[in-house]
């Protein structure tokens, strides 16, 4: 019953041992005194009771200790919590598409997976899941945490497994027929096996998501605007990704998934500075899956 | 005869209405629930699909949150008690009072028109955009009969506050109001400002559904989050409608069955109010994980718990009326104590949801699912099961037959253990609630559960059966059978149509014997 697969899920056995012993200790307390006073003044005929009906100490008493205690347990709570969003350098950038009722997963270097996401054991895997249909949840037991999975934006999440072995992932957020069913497995490997497992049986070239980018990105002929070298029309992508950039009115903008998905989308949100708002949008256009491999092709080049 | 029941402009006579109609919900509500718990018998599919038992989980919280437990006691027992605990002959606008049964029922035929239709499948929660694009069921029917419902709330809390303004007898001071007065005081306020809320996002639902205009659907420049803020405004509020007026049922049956005033009743009224104000503040605590900034998270995970505060010194204050009390134990009493020890842990889980680290892993399990029924079904039904028992001889003039009514709630208290406590486990071990199958690992918890749901229907049949047997045969019951304090029990049982015969005039506290001037119960 006990998970020790990662940091977050040890801190939070710690921190459900201590809520279960305020839990038990309290409801003692009351369970106790409730049984005591309940046999000790037991009605024998027909008195009125008695006793006090006012203690302004009692009630201070009663008002601060449990204050005090939940104060302990917000700290304690929070600052566990605040770990799920610490900026943490990252050695696997998965891209996750949830939809109903499946999981895939796409990895850099172009292999994709349906319900099964293999992470190496030991190092921090970056997760950034989007929905193509309702909302979702990321909910992996063992890990003691879930993140829900949103249309029209990507959600970052870091695991940190630590033992290798194969653990469920599950859908905590309802989304239809098949929610029960919408599980997956978390496959952790020692580092080098995944590595290998990574390297292993890639698909060709342009069957792969970068592929698929690049073909799309020629179909919609992007580069008539989008050129190599000076053009005046669209700024060059090759290589933008990652880089910060000046947009209209003098922000700067780190070049990345976010910022690509909704300059495709709705381009006029963000135009970079120096070029004219002459893109169309393309909501609706796309599916996720497809943006995601703009996105990818961007990001990564083709990799053949 | 039918026609002054449904032109009545008594108070008593509407609850009575009330009563009945929250009885029909509450056996639909509950023969869903009885559904959905044999389904579970088995990890896999054996008696209803998917898509069945998605519209009967949808169909129990729909049919248990709006037409049962919000209306239930604010509008059976409120609205038969506020008036003669305050010596009024009646509610301040008994039209709008009757007008409001009327609204109820009206609603409630158009939500269950929609489930007659083929029900809705979204979960009680109407989340986008599963409720506007792709749910393929009668969702914007169903979110209407909620909608018209709420107007029934808001004019019933209207209509307690103005009547608690302004109808109390001569001396009947504030400091002299009965608790269970205060809690319907405070959840009127609650009723009053939250419930619209909720008629802007069902609003909101059907619009961005029917014509496609974008709130939370984000290709539309929508947001999904926005859907949850405005729900929980008014759903996080909602269950201190459910739970407030069950403290303020028990803390009557504490009074009575010590013979005593309340412990603190100034503390305990100030509670009522403090969980109605901070209340307001804490509904992001159901979006921890949702996507929501987790600097708000730190602000709502923090008011939550001190939500619980007052909660805390409310069960404290029981304690102490306990003590030194004349305590005896019958039916009413039994469910009082059983109230306070499920509410008390319901609380205590409360807590354990509302810190921030833990929520993440049991958010959307059955850990949640098993705390929120020990506050609603295990506080909340409970208390309006004890309030039934209490006033039952004042409302029928009859008692109910002690014996039968004592076995009941005791069936009715393990049951309700033997069902929902195994469901924390079931949580902590990562079961996600609304799931129609899960892994065979779970399935001996699963059983207990089910097993236990047998012995509570048994615990809610039984006394449908000897109350509705001793409301004609039952013994006469006298003005005060229970020897308890409070004007109600200064009238005839059941009450003439006018409540009280003399005028009123309180001279003494809310738990005295002879509050009443000239008359003694």
């Amino acid at each position: 019953m006990f998970s020790d697969l990662s940091a977050y899920a040890i801190g939070f056995e710690k921190l459900s041992l201590f809520l279960l012993g305020v839990g038990v200790f309290f409801s003692s307390l009351i369970f106790i005194l409730m049984i005591v006073f309940c046999l000790r003044y037991r009605r024998k005929g027909e008195e009125r009771g008695g006793g006090p009906t006012e203690n302004l100490r009692l009630e201070i008493l009663w008002g601060t200790v449990p204050f005090l205690i939940m104060i302990l347990i917000f700290v304690w709570g929070a600052r566990l919590y605040m770990q799920l969003f610490q900026a943490e350098d990252h050695q696997q950038n998965v891209s996750v598409l949830a939809k109903r009722w499946m999981w895939k997963f796409y990895y850099p270097g172009g292999k994709e997976e349906v319900n099964r996401l293999y992470v190496p054991a030991g190092e921090t895997t970056q997760l950034m899941m989007i929905s193509q249909d309702v909302i979702h949840s990321f909910f992996v037991p063992d890990l003691r945490m879930k993140k829900d999975v949103l249309p029209g934006r990507y959600i970052r999440l870091n695991l940190h497994p630590l033992k290798p072995g194969n653990y469920p992932i599950r859908c905590a957020e309802y989304c239809g027929t098949d929610h029960s069913q919408m599980g997956a497995r978390l496959i952790v490997l020692p580092p080098k096996k995944f590595e290998e497992w990574l390297k292993s049986s890639a698909q060709p070239a342009e069957e792969m998501i970068s592929g698929r980018g690049r073909r799309l990105f020629e179909k919609h002929q992007c580069a008539s605007c989008h050129r190599e070298g000076d053009t005046h029309l669209g700024p060059d992508l090759h290589g933008i990704f990652g880089k910060e950039i000046s947009l209209e009115g003098g922000k700067k903008v780190v070049v990345d998934e976010d910022y690509l998905r909704t300059s495709i989308l709705a381009p006029e949100a963000q135009i970079h500075q120096g070029y004219p708002s002459a893109m169309p949008p393309y909501q609706g256009q796309f599916t996720e899956e497809e943006l995601l491999s703009l996105i990818k092709y961007l990001k990564e080049g083709d990799h053949d | 005869m039918i026609k002054s029941w449904l032109l009545t402009r008594d108070h008593k006579k509407i609850a009575w209405l009330y009563l009945g109609t929250i009885t029909c919900f509450f056996a639909i509500g509950g023969l869903a629930a009885t559904l959905m718990r044999l389904e579970l018998l088995t990890p896999t599919e054996w008696l209803v699909t998917s898509d069945t038992y998605n519209r009967l989980f949808t169909l129990h919280g729909i049919i248990m949150v709006w037409f049962f437990l919000i209306p239930s006691i604010p509008n059976f027992f409120g609205n038969y008690l506020i008036p003669l605990m305050i010596g009024a002959d009646d509610v301040l606008f008994p039209r709008l009072n009757l007008i409001s049964w009327y609204v109820f029922v009206f609603g409630g035929a158009v939500t269950f028109y929609a489930l007659l239709r083929g029900g809705v499948d979204t979960g009680w929660t109407f989340y986008p955009p599963y409720s506007t694009h792709f749910s393929r069921s009668f969702v914007a029917l169903a979110a209407s009969g909620v909608l018209i419902s709420g107007f029934s709330s808001i004019f019933t809390g209207i209509n307690f506050i103005v009547t608690i303004h302004y109808k109390r007898a001569e001396g009947m001071t504030w400091g002299r109001l009965p608790l269970f007065v205060w809690t319907h005081y405070a959840t009127s306020l609650v009723m009053l400002l939250a419930t619209p809320i909720l008629a802007a996002v069902l609003v909101m639902i059907c619009t961005e559904r029917i014509f496609n205009i974008g709130f939370f659907d984000t290709t539309l420049g929508g947001d999904p989050i926005l859907f949850q803020h405005l729900f929980w405004f008014y759903s996080h509020p909602a269950v201190y409608i459910m739970i407030l007026p069950g403290m303020g049922v028990v803390s009557e049956i504490v009074a009575t069955f010590c013979r005593k005033p309340i412990f603190g009743y100034w503390f305990v009224v100030w509670s009522s109010l403090a969980i109605a104000l901070v209340g307001f503040l804490v509904w992001g605590h159901h979006m921890f994980v949702s996507g929501q900034s987790p600097y708000a998270s730190l602000i709502f995970s923090f008011l939550s718990m001190a939500v619980a505060v007052p909660s805390a010194i409310k069960v404290f204050n029981w304690l102490a009326t306990l003590y030194k009390g004349a305590i005896s134990f019958e039916a009413p009493m039994l469910y009082g104590l059983g109230f306070i020890g499920l509410f008390t842990i319901g609380g205590l889980t409360g807590v354990f949801v509302a810190a921030l680290g833990f929520d993440v892993h049991v958010h959307d399990t059955y850990f949640v699912v098993a705390h929120f029924h020990y506050i609603m079904v295990g506080g909340a039904v409970m208390a309006y099961m004890g309030a039934l028992h209490l006033w039952w001889p004042k409302m029928t003039g009859r008692m109910y037959p002690e014996n039968q009514a004592r076995l009941a709630a005791v069936v009715l208290f393990l049951g309700f253990n033997v069902t929902f406590f195994p469901q924390f486990i079931l949580g902590i071990l990562g079961n996600p609630r609304r799931y129609h199958t899960y892994p065979p690992e779970f399935a001996w918890l699963h059983q207990i559960s089910t097993l236990g749901a047998v012995l509570l229907a048994v615990g809610y049949i039984y006394p449908l059966y000897y109350l509705s047997r001793s409301f004609f045969k039952g013994e006469k019951a006298g003005k005060n059978p229970w020897q308890a304090g409070g004007l109600e029990w200064t009238t005839s049982s059941p009450p003439p149509e006018k409540n009280f015969e003399e005028p009123v005039e309180v001279v003494a506290g809310p738990y005295a014997l002879h509050a009443r001037k000239g008359i003694s119960p």
